[in-house]
């Protein structure tokens, strides 16, 4: 029951919030950071957890069946405290209806990750684009954005949910996710798969379907950003390791090359793109394609060294990249710009916000002692095990390339001589450095003793 | 000599539709003598109440069997389910009086619904070609006259257009019928499937035509042209009840020929253009949608591709299937009811609830209507946390199984295209005020308030605990 | 397929005659147009008024009214013949079939159906 509450508090706490009249700022406020702050609790409270009850027996068997364990539990605890931080950094104007929205966006993506059947994983899959669906078209200038995410994030969804039915009714039970010994066999397999991996691919996103993200993350609001960038893009990963590793080993290693060349081309691509924008936000959205794509090459060598990495790659970029947004939303509040041609000298007045916005750069360029290293590392030397040498030659590049990138970033907002034309405003405030001091303390957490994930994480 | 027909008569068997009959004369005259402000209120509320009635008797048949009037009416699960569907219509559709029409006229148009809805249940129960006609006609009747019971040009329109292009259908109807029963030398649905008849080229021309009466009825493409036109010039009650009635009582019927009337083992090739109709729907209507200003205009759309997907369910004539089609016409009854019962809050007589510019920057003024209408919207979309969801997830699943898998994907097409039309209505909703001086909203009244709070809760509750009705033996031999 | 043979003969009998009849003088006539010929034929009288000429419609509601009466009245022809072997159940159906007529013409006077006004 913990577990349905887990899922339910964010959803109910966030219909609530709409009672609220939209001028309660504060209350809204305290409400949401009281409910997410109770989030992180059940998650810590209920690991290991297991709860069922039946909900279709025909045309095949399905369940509401949800577990936190494993991975689960990582990317829950990563999406609770990142949405807590998100809650006590969102400076938005209608900070009531964003706050709501943030609620619903982790009830429905806690309702995926804790998700053990697949039915109920198709559901939460839908049910996630709605609040930043709703979010973006709430915002008349940024309505061409809302409808580039939904349309193919939609058709993923859809062909997932395809996919779902014919696993149903091909497998006889959809409440599968986590056990072991279910292998989907047969001439509809692949295509079964390749559902699945369509929708995986484009919330990722994978080149070539990356086109919704840049301009997402450029326009969704900081605090929404962050949970989207540092959690629901790891959904399609996580897909591809609960679902496409588990079910569908053999068809995986069939088709692996499409991944890894689809994979390799995020990853490079993404680096140079990043390295050529001027968009602060921009900079950081094309940095993940590549971390992401990273991760993909991981998951399709089949090494278990290299699925671990992935493992914690995944949580380390998950806060590194909700530290990034934050820190970034906090520099465009302040400036009212987000152009690297327009920012400069903001370190020399603002030493607490350039000492947050290094620490997360650090750990995205994969700085030893921060959450980024380890994985890396493990994620080279396990595809180097696999024999997939080619592939561990390419990934050393981007890892020399993110320094470039970050480190160009970082100086093209702190550094160099003051602008006159930006506006002076305080430095970080309280509120601000506690929202991301869970982040920062996770990041040195993760890069000095990475063992406590990674004995869990994946086995 | 006739035989004594006081054999045949089973007055329990048809208690429901003799109910609603009983009520369709009692609101008429008790309108006569109701004062002038509580006309409105008299025929609802006795409409309403009669209907319950109705829905109560119906609901003790479920576990009955065989038929009555020599053949000519089954019972059992099939029809009560089917009956029901109906009433809910019915009950949502009075429920929309209470704010659309003018006050003299809701008295004659109750009592014309619930006519019109008799011949729905009639329908519902049809065992035999000649009371799939007779229910077809009361149904249909009913409904020409209440098109026309606005006082816009469009609603005379309506009226026109439905009765000629209606009237046609039903003569193609009533020559495939009469086909049919040359093949088969009996009106008798079930004995379309004696042996030997495989062959006739009269069953296979009979049974065509009769397919294009009920295609033009459930408004299939390429036989839903008249839909967007009468359903817009429609007053607004009229054209909810429509939508649902007479799409649920025209699936009974089909689903009653295609499960118990074919001969087994020809049915996937003589069924084909069928399933061909289905994924033209699904094409069809969402492309429609697209470009409608008009609410009732883009639920006609609507309506002709979630025809589609139900015929999805029926691919195959799986008992299983038909369970899902139900399942998905009950969510779409109540996602349609939903929809035009926001509509109808909004609207006064002149139905400015209609038009969809009428919903800009609805959430501003009135946060409930936009939240429940936005659900609605996503219903229709199949989109969670709805029962469209888990609808679509069963036709889906349905036709994967029985190998139609290219109905499967055109449903998936078909709900891809659709989301930009639903989607557009709820942006307009949450668009934020653009200052121009917006008419003053009506405010619709405590129980329309209430049904829609009530279609919303059954639409989240059904995806998660989805009934279907395993007692639906859609014939009785 | 056989007892319907004559049917198909008949109807195609029915086709080829009409066909005939409407084409045949077109090809075999010569066209003489006058002013004559396009007006309507009153036996032979000259047309003194617009043929489609206006009246109420009010005349329509009350022929309308008259053919649910007439209707009325012809049903009640079978049921006269056969009363006897009807009995009481034809005559409670008859009963029935006249209430609800009756209150379809208490509400067509109420309203005021029947005053030409």
């Amino acid at each position: 029951m913990m577990l349905l509450a887990l899922v339910l508090v964010p959803l109910i706490v966030g219909t609530l919030l709409f009672a609220l009249p939209a001028a309660a700022q504060t209350l809204s406020r305290v409400i949401g950071v009281v409910a997410s702050l109770a989030t992180v609790v059940l998650v810590l409270a209920a690991r290991g957890d297991d709860w069922s009850v039946r909900w279709l027996s025909r045309p095949f068997t399905a369940a509401f069946h949800l577990g936190l364990s494993g991975l689960s539990f990582w990317l829950a605890l990563l999406l609770t405290v990142v949405t807590l931080s998100a809650i006590v950094a969102c400076n938005a104007s209608a900070r009531r209806d964003l706050i709501a929205q943030l609620l619903f966006l982790e009830g429905t993506m806690l309702g995926l990750f804790l998700a053990r059947d697949l039915l109920l994983f198709a559901l939460f899959w839908d049910a996630m684009l709605l609040p930043v669906f709703f979010t973006l078209l709430a915002r008349a200038s940024h309505v061409t954005t809302a409808w580039r995410y939904f349309l193919y994030n939609f058709a993923g969804g859809l062909a997932l949910l395809l996919a779902t039915a014919a696993f149903g009714v091909l497998f006889g039970s959809t409440d599968v996710i986590g056990q072991a010994g279910v292998h989907v066999i047969g001439a509809w397999a692949p295509w079964i798969l390749g559902g699945f991996a369509l929708a995986f691919l484009v919330k990722t996103p994978v080149f070539p379907l990356h086109t919704w993200m840049p301009l997402t993350y450029a326009d969704t609001p900081p605090a929404m950003v962050a949970v989207v960038s540092a959690v629901q893009s790891k959904a399609g990963l996580y897909g591809f390791i609960v679902i496409g590793l588990a079910f569908f080993p053999d068809y995986m290693k069939a088709y692996a090359g499409i991944f890894l060349v689809l994979g390799a081309i995020s990853l490079i691509y993404g680096a140079l793109a990043a390295l050529a924008q001027s968009d602060t936000k921009r900079i950081v959205a094309y940095s993940s394609l590549s971390h992401l794509g990273l991760i993909l090459i991981a998951i399709f060598s089949f090494n278990t060294i290299a699925l671990q990495g992935a493992g914690l790659y995944l949580i380390a970029h998950g806060i590194f990249s909700a530290a990034l947004f934050l820190v970034l939303g906090f520099v465009e509040e302040r400036e009212e710009t987000r152009s690297l041609t327009h920012l400069g000298g903001l370190g020399a007045l603002n030493p607490r916000l350039a000492g947050a916005l290094c620490i997360a750069a650090l750990a995205a360029l994969g700085l030893p002692g921060l959450a980024g290293f380890a994985g890396e590392l493990l994620i080279i030397t396990g595809i180097f095990q696999s024999g997939l040498l080619w592939a561990a030659l390419l990934a050393l590049i981007p890892i020399v390339l993110a320094a470039a990138y970050m480190l160009r970033l970082f100086q093209g907002v702190m550094n160099g001589p003051q602008r006159s034309d930006l506006p002076i405003r305080a430095d970080l405030s309280w509120r601000e450095g506690i929202a991301l001091a869970p982040l920062v303390l996770a990041l040195l957490a993760l890069g000095t003793i990475p063992g406590a994930l990674l004995q869990t994480v994946i086995k | 000599m006739i035989a004594n027909p006081t054999t045949q008569v089973d007055w329990n068997g048809i208690a429901p539709i003799i109910t609603i009959a009983v009520t369709a004369l009692v609101v008429p005259f008790a309108d006569l003598f109701a004062r002038t402000h509580a006309k409105r209120w008299v025929a609802i509320l006795i409409g309403g109440l009669g209907t319950l009635l109705a829905a109560g008797l119906c609901a003790q048949q479920y576990g009955s069997t065989g038929t009555v009037f020599g053949g000519a009416f089954a019972l059992g699960g099939f029809t009560v389910v089917f009956e029901e569907i109906v009433l809910l219509a019915l009950f949502g559709s009075l429920l929309l009086f209470a704010t659309t029409m003018q006050e003299r006229r809701v008295g004659g148009s109750v009592a014309l619904m619930l006519w019109s809805a008799c011949g729905a249940l009639l329908m519902a129960g049809a065992s035999n070609l000649m009371t799939v006609f007779l229910g077809i006609e009361l149904l249909s009747l009913a409904l020409y006259c209440l098109c026309g019971m606005n006082d816009r040009p469009a609603s005379r329109e309506s009226a026109l257009k439905y009765l000629v292009l209606s009237s046609t259908a039903s003569g193609f109807m009533l020559l495939g019928m009469a086909l049919l029963f040359g093949a088969s030398g009996s009106v008798a649905l079930s004995s379309l499937t004696l042996g030997g008849l495989a062959t006739s080229s009269f069953l296979w021309s009979g049974s065509a035509l009769f397919f294009v009466g009920l295609a033009f009825k459930m408004s299939l493409a390429p036989f839903h042209a008249w839909s967007p036109d009468v359903y817009e010039g429609a007053p607004m009650p009229v054209t909810a009840f429509m939508s649902v009635a007479t799409k649920a009582a025209t699936l009974a019927v089909l689903a009653r020929f295609l499960y118990a009337a074919l001969p087994t083992g020809m049915s996937s090739a003589f069924l084909l253009p069928i399933w061909i109709l289905a994924g033209l729907s699904m094409l069809v209507g969402n492309l429609g949608m697209l470009a409608q200003t008009d609410l009732k205009r883009l639920l006609a759309y609507s309506g002709v591709a979630q025809a589609g997907y139900l015929l999805v369910a029926l691919a195959g004539t799986t008992a299983l299937g038909l369970r899902y089609a139900i399942y998905y016409l009950v969510a779409y009854a109540i996602m349609n009811l939903g929809a035009f019962s926001v509509a109808a809050a909004l609207s006064d007589e002149k139905e400015a609830g209609s038009a969809l510019s009428a919903y800009h920057a609805l959430a501003s003024r009135r946060p409930y209507l936009a939240a429940m209408m936005s659900l609605f919207l996503l219903a229709l979309a199949g989109l969670p946390p709805t029962a469209g969801f888990l609808g679509k997830i069963l036709l889906l699943s349905t036709g994967v199984a029985t190998g139609y898998w290219w109905l499967a994907v055109l449903l998936i097409l078909g709900t891809a295209i659709s989301l930009f039309a639903y989607a557009k209505i709820i942006r307009a909703m949450y668009a934020r005020p653009d200052g121009k001086a917006q008419p003053e909203l009506p405010v619709a009244p405590w129980p329309a308030m209430i049904s829609i709070a009530l279609y919303g809760i059954a639409l989240v509750v059904m995806t998660f605990y989805p009934l279907t009705p395993s007692n639906i033996v859609p014939f009785v031999r | 397929m056989a007892p319907y043979g004559s049917v198909a003969l008949y109807l195609c009998v029915a086709l080829a005659a009409a066909l005939l009849f409407t084409v045949l003088p077109g090809l075999l006539a010569k066209p003489k147009p006058n002013a004559h010929k396009d007006e309507a034929y009153e036996c032979g009288v000259e047309p003194t008024s617009s043929v489609s000429g206006r009246f109420p419609v009010r005349f329509y509601l009350i022929a309308m009214l008259f053919v649910v009466f007439d209707v009325e009245a012809a049903s009640f022809y079978p049921w006269a013949v056969q009363m006897h072997a009807l009995r009481m159940f034809g005559l409670l159906e008859m009963a029935v079939f006249v209430v609800v007529l009756g209150i379809g013409y208490a509400y067509v006077w109420k309203k005021g159906g029947f005053s030409w006004r």
